[in-house]
């Protein structure tokens, strides 16, 4: 087993941002409420309510198959794709309902941006990876726009020096850590209001990993980023919230320092020590 | 593998009990003899398999490389107008009337010296040019009439039995009544390919001529170009319908019981014996809709319904190969489902389709049963024009060629199935080159 305690130190490093202020009106991106999700027949998250605030990184932790990436996948309605999935329950994103009545969910999903897994490039080139998005969306009106957004997008995703020289090369041939971040900007390219990324490191290795939670933490200063992960050192070291999710219910969610420092739930207090997981 | 391990690890557990099992020579001994008996079988299995393909090719290609020239005779033909056009009058009907065989049956007995008073030399010499010598003058003349009143070097077909008998297959050592050609002939074509009138060249006619009842006359061209229209009429139309057809069900569909009826259909449809096809089209295509018989309209809509299964199942193979992330990366930045297949999922799975379509292709361009249903079976002289005149198919035409009497048909039956498994071969070569091409792994 690893071990999933966390040294008290860590959470002071650099990269673990000061909780939000207190005390003063908080922008919150995403407001869900009475989420649940089922499968079929099978319930597979009860009840969720949350609140994300905009420019910060949410964490969800959680056991395997307690309903992270189902409650994720709700933001921008890619539940919507497979076939038995209900969802009830509202989920604001800006003030605005994304299960309404006349809401386009492929709309939702160019406002929400979402990074997956496995990177998961297109068999094409790394710029047209990158120009997919602002193309299909007609956000650039020349090509010399188009270019912008792409060169931008590779610079912001951290990308951009590493793959200048053969932006015509295909996307499939980078590295792993590389691809993700060509995932990165592919979604950050057709300029998403939150990005959600589903255990964006899990198929990478130390390196291409820290390098990625780098990224996090220097694109949070422009959007609402939640990541689901099953690294808690991961949670500590990017996150500003976490929220705990068990068996489909959200146990607790509070500022990372209090979930890893002072857990109220003797649920969430077992699993960041590392007695189930 | 693991069977191994485990018997090892047995071994290890059980050492004093196991050790005598495995060492006992006698059964040692069957366990390889069972192997190589074993492998024997495979071996003969495979042998007898290799030979029997080599004996059909070998068989083939022995009686059919022949049909790829053509023996012919070069003569001085003397356009004589008194016997063209004895009015005068140039008029085209006249000179369609004339009796051109006696032009270049006089222009051979000058050129072997024949004479003409004996009758059975008359008939001996006669008997060396085709029958359809004929048409060839009355075609020339027509197409130019000044050439009445001079005397043309023209190369005529030798007949069939000369034809037979200049590629080796008359034996001149035979005794005179058992063979189709008289030691008078012979002396003729020695002659004859003595002074360079006689040759063999490329059987240019096998592809350009039409159906005929003289071997050395008789063609593909009706054949060639009736399949070539019922291959664009296949591929028009069940790459289209098959691939959305594959696309809908694959992508859009919901699953539920329909759609399971649906694709038990599709894979049944794949396996119905293709007469009933044809039977299909006799009573729908023709009784109900009233097209006409003999078309390769008709034929490639019964061969489109033949192949649109296999068009749809491969179609499908290689849709469901794309893994689903592609799909979910294109979602996830906003593209609509319909966007995210033709975008992405069709593109990469285009090199499979296009295997799949060749191979339902080469399904169909062999196919002979449900033609015979549809009247496609005919002796058609003219070259269709469209397809909706008359026409054959390859291989209609060897069933056809197979059927005739006449010695010279057996090597046209095999040079046509030289044609058909030739173009058969390049479209699987084909088939194979993309699909190496472009193979993706992911
Ligand atoms: N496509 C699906 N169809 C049916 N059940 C699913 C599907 N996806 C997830 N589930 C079920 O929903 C529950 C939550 O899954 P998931 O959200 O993937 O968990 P996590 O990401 O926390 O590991 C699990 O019990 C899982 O088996
Ligand atoms: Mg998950």
């Amino acid at each position: 087993m690893v071990d999933f305690s966390i040294e008290p130190g860590a959470l002071n490093s650099s990269l673990a941002a000061p909780a939000l202020p207190t005390g003063q009106p908080v922008d919150y991106k995403i407001t869900a409420r009475n989420v649940s999700v089922f499968y079929g027949e099978k319930q597979a998250l009860f009840s969720v309510g949350i609140d994300i605030p905009d420019r910060s990184v949410m964490a969800f932790i959680g056991p395997s198959g307690c309903g992270k990436s189902t409650f994720l996948r709700c933001f921008n309605r890619m539940n919507d794709t497979i076939a038995s999935a209900r969802v009830k329950g509202e989920i604001l994103v800006q003030g605005k309902n994304i299960y309404g009545p006349d809401v386009d969910p492929v709309q939702v999903r160019a406002r929400v941006g979402m990074v997956f897994q496995k990177p998961n490039p297109f068999p094409k080139t790394i710029f047209e990876n990158v120009a997919y998005g602002p193309r299909i969306h007609g956000l650039a009106k020349s090509k010399g726009d188009l270019e912008e957004i792409v060169v931008k997008s590779l610079q912001r995703a951290g990308l951009f020096n590493e793959v200048k020289d053969r932006l015509d090369g295909e996307g499939t041939g980078l590295s792993g850590g590389q691809q993700q971040r060509l995932c990165i900007a592919r979604a950050i390219a057709v300029s998403p209001e939150v990005i959600l990324m589903d255990e964006p490191c899990s198929a990478l290795d130390p390196i291409a990993t820290a390098k990625i939670e780098e990224l996090i933490d220097e694109l949070r200063e422009n959007y609402c980023i939640v990541i689901v992960t099953h690294n808690m050192q991961q949670a500590a070291r990017v996150s500003q919230r976490t929220a705990f999710f068990h068996l489909g219910y959200l146990v607790e969610e509070d500022t990372t320092d209090q979930i890893f420092m002072n857990p109220k739930d003797k649920r969430t207090q077992d699993y960041i020590t590392g007695r189930f997981g | 593998m693991s069977a191994v391990a485990q018997d090892s690890s047995m071994s290890d557990s059980d050492a004093a009990e196991t050790v005598g099992r495995f060492d006992n020579p006698a059964l040692m001994r069957r366990r390889r003899r069972e192997e190589v008996r074993f492998q024997a079988y495979g071996l003969i299995a495979i042998a007898l398999g290799m030979s029997f393909l080599v004996i059909l090719f070998g068989t083939i290609i022995r009686d059919g490389w022949t049909a790829f020239f053509q023996t012919s005779i070069e003569l001085p033909i003397k356009f004589d107008a008194a016997e063209i056009d004895p009015d005068g009058t140039r008029n085209a009907n006249a000179l369609a009337q004339a009796n051109y065989q006696k032009l270049a049956n006089q222009a051979l007995y000058g050129q072997l010296g024949v004479d003409p008073s004996s009758r059975a030399q008359r008939q001996a010499a006669n008997a060396l040019v085709s029958r359809d010598v004929d048409s060839q003058l009355r075609a020339m003349v027509a197409s130019d009439p000044k050439i009445i009143g001079t005397t043309q070097n023209v190369w005529v077909l030798a007949s069939g039995n000369v034809d037979a008998f200049a590629k080796g297959k008359i034996d001149r050592e035979l005794p005179q009544e058992n063979r189709q050609i008289s030691d008078q002939q012979i002396s003729w074509i020695d002659k004859l390919t003595a002074s360079g009138a006689m040759e063999k060249s490329f059987n240019t006619g096998l592809f350009t001529n039409t159906a005929s009842s003289q071997p050395e006359t008789a063609g593909l061209a009706v054949a060639l170009l009736g399949s070539f229209y019922i291959m664009l009429i296949v591929v028009l139309l069940s790459v289209p319908l098959g691939v959305a057809a594959a696309i809908y069900l694959e992508e859009f569909a919901p699953r539920n019981r329909i759609t399971d009826i649906i694709e038990v259909n599709i894979n049944n449809l794949a396996a119905v014996p293709s007469i009933v096809f044809g039977l299909l089209g006799l009573a729908v295509f023709i009784n109900f809709a009233g097209l006409p018989r003999s078309a390769s309209l008709v034929g490639g809509l019964v061969l489109t319904l033949r192949t649109l299964p296999t068009v749809i199942i491969a179609t499908r193979a290689s849709i469901t190969a794309v893994p689903p992330s592609i799909r979910e990366a294109a979602l996830g930045v906003g593209a609509s489902k319909v966007q995210s297949v033709f975008h992405h999922v069709l593109p990469l799975s285009l090199p499979g389709i296009i295997t799949g379509t060749i191979i339902g292709l080469v399904q169909a361009i062999g196919e002979t049963a449900p033609l015979l249903m549809i009247g496609m079976v005919a002796f058609v002289v003219d070259v269709p024009s469209s397809p909706l005149d008359p026409a054959t198919a390859l291989p209609v035409q060897i069933y056809m060629w197979a059927t005739e009497a006449e010695r010279g048909f057996v090597e046209k039956t095999a040079g046509a199935t030289i044609v058909l498994l030739g173009i058969l071969a390049v479209m699987n070569i084909l088939a194979m080159v993309l699909r190496k091409r472009y193979e993706r792994k992911w």
